[in-house]
């Protein structure tokens, strides 16, 4: 354990994950469901084309 | 009077011109479709207003006052449990908003009230029975809430401005009065999103600040030295006895998300091809960066001589420890948040009013849009100055207690109506049980027994789901998504 605290550590994974979660649908929906609302976002014209 | 004051006046009143600015705006905005405009910002909401509205909604002001006081008394137990309405409103969002807002679409529902009717009434007597006793019951216990958050601004920007109580709250209330009046939800939610943005800028500065002057594992150590129990407790308190009971915050945050009037009502007002992960992708980052506010209690808990009272723990911080221009700004967006809840209490309540208890006790009144809309504004400024008069004359209880009593009867009473209901819906009757259950159920664990703050919500939650569901089962099914019910 780096931090030696077990609820500080949870909360840097669960804050890890959270930030993630939606970020992984998004992904998810881009590319394996074709989803053109990802492709034409603000983000996706700058970061993936 | 010294510099610093009018360093606050000045930031206090540039801000409220802001505020009062953008609901002018959006009252031109919202007059095409003057009801639903004021009720449900004319469910025009997108992926970063809705989140910001979502998030300041949901961090009153308990995250930045509250919630240190508990940090500095119980130790990180309070950073990682705050933390978990973080994760609840991105699971709210994800998976449960798109279903609320599409069905409600269909339905043509204004407000939650609203909503649990139409999908539960069968004739016109039971949709008005329905939704009167939704309305009261959401009128009855946010009206509680409201009062408390009246009260936590108003005590804030009395003691920030050096005024007395009645006039901070009647100062704060104005503004708040005068610019929902103008723009209804789509002010409040613009506004909450300029909240939330100062916000999570200012919950950064502050964590500069703290890490600056002690690391992460400086801080652990130290606290160590004043109790191993404030970084490895052996149990969940304030939450509960056992360790894993701080996890229940997550379900309970998740329902309070999901269910509560004035949280859900936003899933409504979502623009119909508002893509929910886009919403969600925002809710993230702002959230999580809020929930590192407590974090400020353990800081001070290690550098300052030990607090008379925990709750002074920002209020310390704030005085002594941040440079005081940015003190005041910090002072200025944590009362800000504080303001968006109650302002989004007092949108609920006046709609639930004015719109709900209207429509329930008057089915056939044939006013005009502009008639109605009048209504709906008068709403907001009788019941404003109604909360500030409770504020003012009722017994001075603690204020989380109020809240907790408040919301968390609240979320009894509505999970089958709103959140179970989306999936199996059930009948009226079973509807109007399952609210009184879980009203009365939370109200009596709350009030006269020594069960947690979270225990007792959710055990009125597990009997009033059940309540719904058997109830439901016993009953018809007859619900038609698309049937025009009571407007």
């Amino acid at each position: 354990m780096i931090i030696e605290s077990w609820t500080l550590m949870a909360f840097l994974y669960l804050t890890a994950v959270t930030i993630a979660w939606p970020v992984l649908v998004s992904f998810w929906k881009l590319f394996l469901q074709q989803d053109k609302s990802v492709s034409n976002s603000f983000l996706a014209k700058r970061w993936f084309k | 009077m010294s510099d610093y004051t009018w360093l606050k006046w000045t930031l206090l009143l540039g801000s409220f011109a802001i505020m009062i600015s953008i609901g002018l705006i959006s009252s031109r905005v919202n007059k095409a479709n003057a009801e639903e405009g004021f009720l449900l910002a004319g469910r025009s909401l997108g992926p970063f207003v809705g989140a910001g509205t979502i998030v300041a909604t949901g961090y009153s002001g308990w995250g930045f006052m509250g919630s240190p006081g508990v940090a500095y008394e119980y130790g990180t137990i309070e950073v990682l449990g705050n933390f978990f309405f973080a994760p609840a409103m991105v699971i709210a969002v994800l998976y449960f908003a798109k279903f609320l807002r599409r069905k409600a679409g269909e339905l043509g529902s204004c407000t939650i009230p609203e909503y649990i009717a139409q999908v539960h009434g069968t004739s016109e007597g039971s949709t008005r029975l329905v939704k009167g006793v939704a309305a009261v019951i959401s009128v009855v216990l946010l009206m509680v809430f409201m009062v408390g958050q009246i009260k936590a601004v108003g005590l804030l920007a009395s003691s920030w401005l050096e005024i007395s109580l009645t006039q901070g709250s009647v100062l704060i209330l104005a503004v708040i009065i005068l610019y929902t009046m103008l723009g209804g939800l789509t002010a409040v939610a613009w506004t909450d999103t300029l909240m939330t943005m100062g916000m999570v800028i200012v919950a950064l500065l502050m964590m500069a600040h703290v890490f600056n002057d002690v690391s992460i594992t400086e801080l652990i150590t130290r606290l160590n030295e004043v109790s191993p129990q404030l970084t490895n407790p052996e149990t969940s308190r304030p939450y509960g006895q056992s360790k894993a009971s701080v996890f229940l915050v997550l379900p309970y945050a998740f329902l309070f998300t999901a269910v509560v009037p004035y949280m859900a009502i936003r899933f409504l007002a979502f623009e119909a091809n508002t893509k929910m992960h886009h919403v969600a992708a925002f809710v993230a980052p702002m959230a999580c960066v809020l929930s590192l506010v407590p974090i400020v209690g353990l800081y001070v808990r290690v550098v300052h001589p030990p607090l008379e009272h925990a709750d002074q723990a920002m209020p310390i911080y704030l005085a002594h420890y941040l440079q005081p221009g940015l003190a005041a700004v910090a002072t200025l967006f944590i009362m800000f948040m504080m303001m968006s809840t109650a302002t989004s209490l007092l949108h609920s309540v006046s709609s639930a009013v004015s719109h709900d208890l209207r429509t329930a006790l008057f089915p056939h009144s044939t006013l005009s849009d502009k008639g109605v809309l009048t209504i709906n504004r008068l709403g907001i400024g009788v019941l404003g100055v109604a909360g500030l008069l409770l504020m003012l004359f009722a017994p001075p209880f603690m204020l989380s207690w109020l809240g907790i009593l408040g919301l968390g009867s609240l979320l009894a009473a509505m999970i089958g109506p709103v959140f179970l209901s989306t999936f199996f819906p059930g009948t009226a009757a079973g509807a109007i049980t399952a609210m009184l259950t879980g009203l009365f159920t939370s109200g009596y664990l709350l009030l006269f027994t020594e069960i947690g703050w979270v225990e007792g919500p959710l055990s009125g939650c597990v009997i009033s789901s059940v309540v719904y569901l058997v109830m439901g089962k016993l009953g018809t099914k007859h619900v038609e998504i698309g049937t025009p019910k009571l407007a």
